[in-house]
């Protein structure tokens, strides 16, 4: 069923390109959604897990991002224009257990675009994602953030074993 | 406020330039272009909003894609590569 | 007048991400300033043009490319910061922990 979600968001691409939501533009668009979602392997659904949605954790997950990304930008601002330089950088290692590769694309582009984190590289076996980090005042601080946004992404989009898998960790490492 | 922006957009593209000459490193080029075309796309949206034309604004969706791509590319050429 | 005062900065953001690109000290670090300032500016430029373009035919043009830009930027942005990394002939500079290197340490 994902398939068709891949139809419908190329069309809307097409008919955003062409500017008027016209009958030949939306046909057109989904006759192309269509020939490309057959001949592209890449866009057939092949995924591990399902992805089920809930608009009251999307929701808050949309307001995370929008909190964050305008407070990286400031913060961005306040070292680009300071005289000495504050940043420490680091490579940090963020356990991620049970997540599917979709949650594990998703969360890597989110963070991509939250203050101070880019992702670098995911090892599996243990599977654990290494985030450069710009600012790193003390270390599980860092991790503690970077686990709350896995935490809201996999309560907004994850299935229900993820969701329980997420709430035990957490609850383990509540627990020392 | 349009003439100001035109100058913050042209002092951007400058100092990508300089860092796409200067920079020790292929990934300090690479960035330098991927700045200078964000900075083409967002002059192309600023000329449409100077002079009313927007005939040539898909040519900032062109942009966007090419420079994907092509960052993509330069990325898996510095893995193999090592430099 | 809204529209231009959101375009203009959006253009000052991405200003800031040049001196950020210039001044930073590692090539890692010039990565994320890029990343972060230019997507959201992009994204202001555009949000600003959707007030002062003439025909709708122009807004979604501009949008389009502020959204495709938007999804796109964080992915090639990853990608090259790993391939810098991971290749042996750059030079990147880390003041406190690397967690991967110790990892591959001790494989």
């Amino acid at each position: 069923m994902s398939s068709l979600g891949y139809v419908i968001g190329l069309a809307a691409i097409w008919v955003l390109l062409w500017g008027s939501a016209s009958a030949a533009n939306v046909l057109s668009g989904l006759a192309i959604g269509f020939v490309l979602v057959l001949l592209v392997p890449g866009l057939r659904r092949r995924g591990t897990g399902r992805v089920t949605i809930r608009p009251v954790a999307i929701g808050r997950l949309v307001g995370h991002m929008l909190w964050v990304i305008v407070r990286s930008n400031v913060e961005l601002t306040r070292e680009v224009l300071s005289r000495s330089s504050r940043l420490r950088t680091a490579v940090v290692g963020v356990p991620l257990p049970g997540c599917s590769d979709e949650l594990l694309t998703l969360i890597s582009n989110l963070l991509a675009l939250s203050p101070g984190t880019m992702p670098l590289e995911l090892r599996q076996d243990p599977m654990v994602l290494y985030v450069h980090v710009l600012h790193v005042s003390d270390l599980d601080d860092v991790r503690g953030q970077i686990l709350r946004l896995a935490d809201l992404t996999v309560r907004a989009f994850g299935s229900d074993e993820t969701i329980a898998d997420q709430d035990a960790y957490m609850r383990a490492r509540q627990a020392p | 406020m349009i003439g100001a922006a035109y100058l913050a957009l042209g002092l951007a593209a400058a100092l990508f330039c300089f860092r796409l000459l200067r920079g020790p490193s292929l990934a300090d080029r690479v960035i330098g272009i991927d700045g200078m075309i964000v900075c083409g796309m967002s002059l192309l949206i600023v000329r449409a909003m100077d002079t009313g034309i927007g005939a040539f604004l898909p040519a900032a969706v062109v942009l966007a894609l090419v420079s994907f791509i092509s960052t993509s590319v330069i990325a898996r050429f510095i893995e193999g590569r090592g430099e | 007048m809204i529209g231009g005062a959101i375009t203009l900065l959006g253009a000052i953001l991405i200003l800031l991400s040049a001196v950020g690109v210039v001044r930073f000290p590692d090539v890692l670090a010039r990565m994320q300033a890029l990343t972060k300032a230019s997507t959201l500016g992009v994204v202001l430029v555009a949000v600003g043009s959707m007030f002062v373009l003439p025909s709708a035919n122009d807004i979604t043009s501009a949008l389009a490319a502020a959204v495709l830009q938007l999804m796109t930027l964080p992915i090639s942005a990853s990608l090259i910061a790993r391939a810098t990394y991971l290749a042996r002939g750059i030079e990147h500079r880390l003041d406190s922990v690397d967690e991967l290197a110790e990892a591959d340490r001790d494989r």
